[in-house]
């Protein structure tokens, strides 16, 4: 059982609901001044270097299973 | 102060020939706990990083170190999500100052948002306090603009420069006022009701000692004008 991808798959869908939410409020509710926008593109951007990275390693990881892990730590 | 772009709408309800003159954002300071959290697990996030894997290379290698990354950049990413949520709430938290009304956008949550509007002649005072070390040194402060009547009052805390904040308000009021005659002969808009009222009760007072002979003056109250809508 790849619990890791399990886990990481439930992160990710808490993380995109709450990422989405955020982006729609922003769009409807945003002032004229441009700030609103030009901060939800810094997040956007940073938050897609954070999930690239995340995706490259549970690439890697994606046969990891909890005994392997256990026995991966020496235990 | 932030610059007022007037061939845009800043709210809801702005009619269209209404002015903006002033958009009143909570100072930084109010959601520095926030960034000092989420500045505190970025730190924790890059000690797990480049700290412990140097000090314990055994435990964070081979199948575990691409799930320690993994778990790492989650960690950073939900991190951003908390700071740029708590951003949002400050940013969509403001009050507007146009030349007819006084608008409050109250964001509380995603999706917890109050909008209260009033009309410039129900303001009655503004006052500007200032509480503790740090509102004296970064000039922030609570700005209190009391209405008339049952109306809540309208309070905007940790806004930068206050006084300045509350001189505008009232300038902008007695503009207001002037220009739909709610001001004049030494009657205040907020003394009209009151004088309305004691002009009735000196009347009927008057009307009970009077006679055909020796009639009383009537005591005209003011009447203010209606405020465009």
């Amino acid at each position: 059982m790849a619990i890791f991808l399990l886990i990481y798959v439930l992160f990710m869908i808490v993380w995109l609901a709450w990422s989405a939410t955020i982006t729609y409020v922003i769009l409807k509710y945003h002032y004229p001044d441009n700030i609103g926008l030009s901060r939800l593109g810094i997040y956007w951007a940073v938050s897609i270097v954070f999930l690239v990275v995340s995706i490259v390693f549970i690439a890697r990881a994606d046969w990891v299973t909890v005994p392997n892990f256990i026995a991966s730590m020496g235990v | 102060m932030e610059q007022i772009d007037n061939t845009k709408k800043y709210f809801e309800s702005q009619l269209p020939d209404e002015r903006v003159i002033l958009l009143i954002r909570r100072h930084f300071l109010a959601i520095l706990p926030y960034v000092v959290t989420a500045g505190l697990f970025y730190l924790l996030g890059l000690i797990l990083v480049f700290v412990l894997p140097a000090l314990f290379p055994a435990v964070v290698s081979g199948f575990s170190y691409n799930i320690y990354i993994l778990a790492v950049s989650v960690l950073f990413l939900f991190t951003t999500s908390f700071l740029f949520h708590n951003w949002t709430l400050h940013y969509l938290h403001v009050a507007i100052l146009t030349d007819d009304h006084f608008v409050e956008v109250s964001q509380a949550g995603m999706f917890s948002r109050k909008v209260s509007q009033m009309s410039l002649d129900k303001v009655q005072d503004v006052s500007a306090s200032q509480k503790g070390v740090v509102d004296t040194m970064f000039d922030i402060g609570t700005v209190d603009v009391q209405t008339a009547g049952e109306l809540p009052n309208f309070l905007i805390e940790h806004v930068p420069d206050p006084s300045g904040i509350a001189q505008q308000v009232m300038k902008i009021e007695e503009e207001y006022c002037e220009r739909v005659g709610l001001k004049g002969d030494g009657i205040t808009k907020n003394a009209n009701v009151t004088s309305r009222v004691e002009a009735v009760q000196q009347n009927i007072a008057n009307n009970q000692d009077a006679t055909d002979e020796n009639p009383v003056p009537v005591i005209e109250y003011p009447v203010a004008q209606e405020p465009p809508q």
